[in-house]
Parts: C-alpha cells; structure tokens; sequence
C-alpha cells in the first residue's frame, strides 16, 4: 500500500490536502470544550496570537475575539484547501497565510500566544515544528499544543470489546497506508516532552472532556456519522476486522439499520481533548 | 494612477473602491498577481513598488512572500499599515515610507530583505520621468538574480485611439519611443518597448512582455498582440539570467515539509 511521500509530512501533508469538512464539523463538535481551552489561557486585548495550523478557522475567530481589538489573531496552514474554508468562515480581514510551519516567514520573537491543535504531529518531526513555533515566541510567550485523543475514544459504551478491536483496526490500517507504528501513532501522547525539548518553561496541561451522550445534538451527530463512522472507519478497516466484526460494526453505524448506534438510549461518547502550555524563557541575565 | 478620476480620489478605501470597481481592472490584477507568485516562492523576499493600499502586498504576504512595499502616497501607507497591519506586525511585510527621492536614496536592506522579485502593479512606473535612476535603485534592491515585473500602460492599446491624446503624441511615440500627458498625480509617460530596454540598461534586460490579460509570454508581432490590453506586463531580468515564467516555482516540491 502506499506509503507518504518522502518530502511530506508523515501522513502525507500537502498543499493540496483537504480535512476541510472533518475539521469543520470537529470544531463545531467540540465548540464548547475549545472555547474553554482558550479561556483557560487568560488571553488579553492586544496580544498576538498565531494559530499554526489554522484549518477552517473557527477556532482562529474564538482567538482573535480574545484579543481584539488592539490584538490581533495569524492563521496559518498549509492546505490551500483549510484556508479557502477559513476566508469563507471569517471576517474579511482575518489575516491568513499559506506556509509550512518548519518555514514560515514570520519574524523570530513575534507573539504572545503559538496556539497549535491537532497540527504538530502531521509533520515528520514534531519536536522540529515544536522548536521553530518556539522560535516565534517574545521572551514570556506561550506555545498551546492541543491533542485530541490521548487517551482511547468511548464510542459504544456497551461494548469494550468491539471497541478495543475497532482501535487496532485502525492502527493496523495506519500502519499500513503511512507505515506508522502503533509507537508513532500514539507519539502524540507525548506532548509535555515536547514541550520541553522546545526548550519552554513553567509547563503545565490540562484536559477537556467532550461528553455527549443521548439524545445527541445536530454537531456531535454529524461528527460521529460523517467524521467518524463513514471518515475513519467504513469499508477501508474491513481487512482489518474479523467478518462477523465488521458486519456488527456496519449494522451500528448505518442510519437505516435498527440497531444503529445514534439511536440507542444509552449512547454515551468520550472523547478527550488536551491542552499543554509551556513558556519560553525570559534570556538570563548576564553573570548569572 | 492612471484613471481619468484620479483627481477626486483621496483615501485609501475610495482608492480601493475605484481601483477594483471595474472587472477588467480586477482581472489585470489577478493576472499579475499571479504571474508574480509564479516568479517567487513561498519564503522569499519581494518588493512592492507603487503598493499602494496594499492589496498586492497582503496576498503575497498571504502566500508566505516576505513583503517590502513602497507607495510615494502616505494616504496609501496609512491604509496599508491598516490593512497589512497582523502581516506587519508579525514581520512579514515591511513598510518603507518617505517621498521619492528619500526612496532613491534610502539605504540598501539586510540581505534576508533584498528582494527576488520587484512587483510594479498598475502602472506606477507610468508616473517615473527619469526609469535609469529607478532601475538602479532597483538593482540595489534586488538579489543577484532578482527580477522585475512591472505592469505599464501599453501605448499600443487600440481603446485609446478615440482620444485626442493619443493622436496628437503618436509621431512623439514614434520618433523618440515616450510621450507624456498630464495626469491627476503627475505626467504620465506612455513609452514604447524600446524605451522601457534602454533604461532599465545596464542593471537590467527587459527579458520578457506579456499581454495584461495572461501569464504567457507575447510572440512576435508583440505590438499587435498589446492593442487589445491597456497593460502590459514586463519582466525585466538581471544580465545574463532568464525566467521560466510558466511553471509555479512553490510547487508541492518546494512547499511541502520536513525533510
């Protein structure tokens, strides 16, 4: 099966590349647990905030609301794709540029606030895109890598063991499209290193719990059938699951069948969202 | 400025209102835009001569371009500061401001900002009396291989012929390549190909002529071609080098990732 392209990130990150609609429909999800996230860091009129790795720009709109009208709120990306979606979603005069994170051509030492979701583990090395974020930061500045996902979804509460199944279906799927290990697939786990191999202080993380359970919303509905039962799983994990596994999986996941899982009363979703902040380093005083 | 209500015009914003209120002025610009993102990629320095409110400036800076801008107005810095402000901020484009001959003499920038390509959009070059001293500022301001892509009025342009203007200046065309007319900003010189190659000699060679309307090069005849455009798009490169204008030079290879 084919692997990334050997100058790309390593789940094959172009220009061309195209979550638009993912994206979208997990900012709309996840819309509370977010906002609480950036409420969380205090943000203040006047300060500079990149959101590297911008996608569609909802969450870039929460942030630049944080800090107007004196602040202002970067959006970058790489996908031509992400951005046109952000230029339809914002203000006008949002700003907005198409750059790789390992080189974009923003000043060294520029903002108060790098806030970084999902991102960093796209590209091929994640501690390099951690230090170059860094580097972007004024003495002081924070650096906000969110995750997704730390630890195991909870999709079907009743059933541990399906679910268990279902995780390693994926994996194995992952493996074999990107050649990625279970050890790389779950290296996003490894956020606080990062931080500190970035070289940042006074690090802290906290997570948010998205909790939906039934009946569901609009958002978390389209989430899970589009995002997740028809995105991430559907016909390509069927080489990877037992038949009879498969089959309970279809019939779950299929609006029309009775036993579709967005119907029961007793859904209950878990998903995690983490948030780790570090600071960069005030330079040491000369003879110190 | 080259419009027949540019004497009215004072602010930025009604600036950018007469500016892009007409569809063929819009695709000019696109076209432009284009054929100067084409000649740079993401990460290099440009310089925007004549920027004026800054649109050109914003989307190359939006494309990952490192800007420089220039504009003789200070109404138009005012409004480029304002909409530039987050890529100004964040150090992706610089402002240079001061009148003309504080241009001229202004001193070279670090290296990281001397420019792969100079943009003229929209026809500033029209407003310059003498373009052999402007051409070697622009060689100051450019890297040893950097280029200069200037859109210009086209003396060719058959929609001009209705005016008395034209008429009258066509035998001062011929004999010695230019003619001006007076302007709401300044004269305004309309020059043949010819004069344009002998001034931007030695620092440069106008390597190239494109209609105003696409980013394929003119064949020959190249006037015939320029009657039905009221620009002209000329890139002038550095002696000895040449462009591939046709090929995007941030193709995925150059703008994908880590290696």
């Amino acid at each position: 099966m084919a692997t990334a392209p050997a100058d790309s990130g390593r789940l094959g990150d172009t220009p061309g590349r195209d979550y638009s609609r993912k994206l979208r429909m997990f900012n709309a999800l996840a819309e509370p647990e977010l906002r609480a996230a950036i409420d969380s860091l205090d943000l203040r009129p006047g300060m500079r905030v990149l959101d590297a790795g911008c996608g569609t720009g909802e969450t870039l709109g929460w942030l630049a609301a944080a800090v107007a009208p004196a602040g202002f709120a970067l959006g970058i990306d790489l996908s031509t794709n992400h951005l046109s979606a952000a230029r339809g979603a914002l203000p006008r005069d949002t700003p907005l540029l198409q750059a790789d994170l390992l080189r974009t051509p923003l000043a060294a030492a520029t903002f108060d606030l790098v806030w970084s979701v999902n991102t960093v583990h796209h590209l091929r090395d994640p501690t390099a895109c951690a230090r170059a974020l860094t580097a972007l930061l004024r003495p002081g500045g924070r650096l906000a890598l969110g995750q997704s996902s730390l630890l195991p979804d909870m999709f079907f509460a009743w059933d541990a063991r399906l679910e268990r199944r279902l995780t390693e279906a994926v994996h194995a799927y992952y493996r074999d499209r990107y050649g990625l290990s279970e050890q790389g697939l779950t290296a996003v786990r490894g956020l606080l290193g990062l931080l500190q191999e970035a070289g940042l202080c006074r690090i802290g993380v906290r997570t948010f719990v998205i909790e939906r359970f039934a009946p569901l919303d609009a958002c978390a509905h389209a989430w899970l059938l589009e995002a997740i039962f028809r995105g991430t799983w559907g016909e390509r994990l069927r080489p990877y699951l037992t038949h009879a596994d498969h089959e309970e999986l279809t019939r779950l996941c299929d609006p029309q069948h009775r036993d579709f899982a967005l119907r029961r009363p007793d859904f209950h979703f878990l998903q995690t969202f983490t948030l780790a902040v570090g600071e960069r380093p005030w330079p040491q005083p000369p003879g110190t | 400025m080259p419009m027949d209500d540019a004497a009215r015009i004072v602010t930025g914003a009604e600036y950018v209102r007469a500016i892009t209120a007409r569809a063929s002025d819009r695709r000019y610009r696109r076209a432009f835009q284009r054929l100067a993102l084409r000649l740079t990629a993401p990460g290099e320095a440009l310089f925007d001569f004549g920027a004026g409110p800054g649109i050109d400036a914003r989307l190359y800076a939006e494309q990952g371009r490192r800007v420089s801008a220039y504009d003789i107005d200070p109404h138009m810095s005012e409004y480029l500061t304002s909409h530039c402000r987050a890529f100004i901020l964040s150090g992706t484009v610089r402002l240079q401001q001061g009148n003309y001959r504080e241009f001229l003499s202004s001193a070279a920038p670090p290296a990281a900002w001397r420019a792969e390509l100079i943009t003229a959009n929209f026809a500033p070059l029209n407003l310059i009396d003498d373009l052999h001293e402007l051409f070697a500022k622009f060689a100051a301001l450019t890297t040893p291989t950097g280029a200069v892509l200037a859109s210009v009025l086209s003396p060719y342009f058959a929609g001009d012929l209705r005016y008395p203007w034209w008429w009258r200046n066509a035998a001062g065309l011929l004999r010695h390549g230019r003619y001006a007319v007076p302007g709401a900003q300044a004269l305004i010189w309309r020059r043949r190909l010819a004069d344009y190659a002998r001034e931007c000699a030695p620092y440069f060679h106008l390597e190239k002529v494109f209609a105003g309307t696409d980013s394929r090069p003119c064949t020959r005849p190249v006037w015939l071609q320029l009657t039905t455009c009221r620009f002209m798009f000329l890139l002038f490169s550095k002696p000895g080098r040449t462009h591939d204008s046709s090929a995007p030079r941030d193709g995925q290879s150059r703008a994908t990732r880590a290696s």
